[in-house]
């Protein structure tokens, strides 16, 4: 038994790092190893591409929402890959109205649980926010231009 | 808890792991499971069910397994039994099960979301320290188990070990894999044009408009341009040369202190909270010396104040 803790300890080291070279080496995620390239870009960005999701109400009117808190569990990077991912293949269009159902019965399940404090919603789009940068970012809550990537509506 | 040395021990010596006094791990036991149930306290696996639906991948660790997603039922209560595990391990209540749990229920909780959509890596490093906890002896002292045994008459080890001292090792291995491995990334894309590069300042500024940094240090240290780059340089060299921390302490104090500090500061410039890497800098601080030091000056402050006391007459 001794041995085999000792040798299970060792074992879990060398697994990791292991692991972990072969990740680096291949330059890809196999999760738990990862290669942990984040903001490698040396280049200078003149502008920043983020998304964002608008909910529209019942009256037409739009309403920002915050994808952390009333679209939860995503996060703005994961949502934007998962809407796009599903819009993809065969059936991409109409899984990606699924996708885009589901995202907007969990924001009203919260809603209903009062998770959230967001009006209710007749639908949903996700956008590509655009901005010029601006090195004192004042014009951070006026994107300079938005690309709409899906929506739905009833 | 034998007297005859565990081989690992005997294999630890030999690498010059100095022995460790029990309190140490026990502390770090105690903050590394605390900050992980803190940070997950609102983990909820079954919230992204009904989008695994349309787009599930399984990740590596995953696939490898076989597993996917479990059904509502069985994810909430995965959900709580960790949490429970957690919170045991954290007290060392039957240290030696909930460590596993923690491990085990961990590793397939923390990777589900990630396969769908895409993969992060900010939870990936914690698994493996999830794992070296469930092999560790962290409950020995300063736990309920510790405190159970000796109401039963049963001894409890306090002796210093390396048994106490290879998790702080183990730890220090995976902040290095995390930090030398993200400065080997930029080194391969940007080379140390990622230094000189005027990147890392839009970088400070973008992160103003797509995330919610507390300060606008970001944008001061942008403005700031040749010097500003320091920030980078500072970054890039404490990450590319963090293997130097096995070396000699006063690398490691050096480094793992510069580490912490770039997370802080990644967090008040660019607003992002890798949470779980806090974790692993609690398992490299020495909390059996400080632990030890703080006892010696209690008991001789007591000490000091029995002496002091006047004497009845």
């Amino acid at each position: 038994m001794r041995w085999l803790r000792s040798v299970a300890i060792v074992g879990l080291w060398g697994f990791m790092v292991a692991g972990s070279v072969y990740a680096v080496i291949d330059a890809k995620e196999a999760w738990p190893f990862a290669h942990y390239s984040m903001y490698v870009s040396a280049e200078k960005a003149e502008t920043v591409t983020f998304p964002q999701v608008d909910g529209i109400l019942a009256d037409g009117s739009r309403r920002r929402l915050s994808i952390r808190e009333e679209l939860a569990p995503f996060d703005p990077s994961r949502l934007k890959a998962f809407v796009q991912r599903t819009g993809k293949g065969k059936k991409g269009v109409e899984r990606q109205h699924e996708a885009l159902e589901r995202l907007l019965e969990t924001y009203e399940q919260r809603r209903r649980a009062g998770l959230h404090s967001g009006p209710p919603l007749i639908g949903i789009e996700l956008y590509d926010a655009t901005w010029v940068l601006l090195p004192d970012a004042s014009n951070k809550d006026q994107p300079t231009s938005r690309t709409l990537l899906a929506r739905l509506v009833h | 808890m034998g007297t005859e040395k565990e081989p690992i021990v005997r294999w630890l010596e030999k690498l010059e792991v100095r022995p460790a006094a029990p309190e140490g791990l026990a502390i770090s036991r105690f903050f590394f499971f605390s900050w992980i149930a803190l940070m997950h306290a609102d983990t909820h696996t079954a919230a992204w069910l009904p989008f695994a639906e349309l787009d599930f991948r399984p990740v590596w660790l995953i696939d490898v397994l076989g597993l996917g997603f479990a059904s509502e039922g069985w994810l909430d209560f995965f959900d709580r039994a960790w949490m429970a595990a957690l919170i045991a391990s954290a007290l060392g209540f039957c240290t030696r099960l909930s460590t596993a749990i923690s491990f085990f229920l961990g590793a397939y909780l923390l990777a589900l979301p990630h396969c769908i959509s895409k993969a992060h890596h900010s939870d990936a490093i914690v698994v493996f320290a999830l794992a070296a906890f469930a092999l560790s002896r962290s409950g020995d002292v300063l736990s309920i188990d510790a405190w159970l045994a000796r109401r039963r008459g049963e001894h409890v080890n306090k002796a210093p070990s390396t048994e106490y001292a290879w998790m702080a090792w183990f730890a220090l291995t995976c902040i290095v894999i995390v930090y030398f491995s993200a400065a080997l990334a930029k080194l391969r894309v940007s080379g140390l044009e990622w230094a000189w590069g005027d990147g890392g300042a839009s970088r400070f500024i973008a992160h103003q408009y797509t995330h919610e940094p507390p300060t606008q240090l970001g944008l001061k240290i942008a403005a700031l341009g040749t010097v500003g780059k320091l920030a980078n340089w500072f970054a890039l060299g404490l990450e590319a040369l963090s293997p130097l921390a096995f070396f000699h302490r006063y690398a490691r104090a050096a480094l793992l202190g510069g580490l912490f500090t770039l997370q802080v500061g990644i967090y008040l410039t660019l607003g992002i909270f890798f949470d779980n890497f806090f974790a692993l800098f609690a398992l490299c601080v020495p909390w059996g010396v400080a632990y030890h030091a703080l006892r010696e000056r209690a008991l001789a402050w007591r000490s000091a104040k029995v002496a002091k006391a006047p004497k009845p007459a």
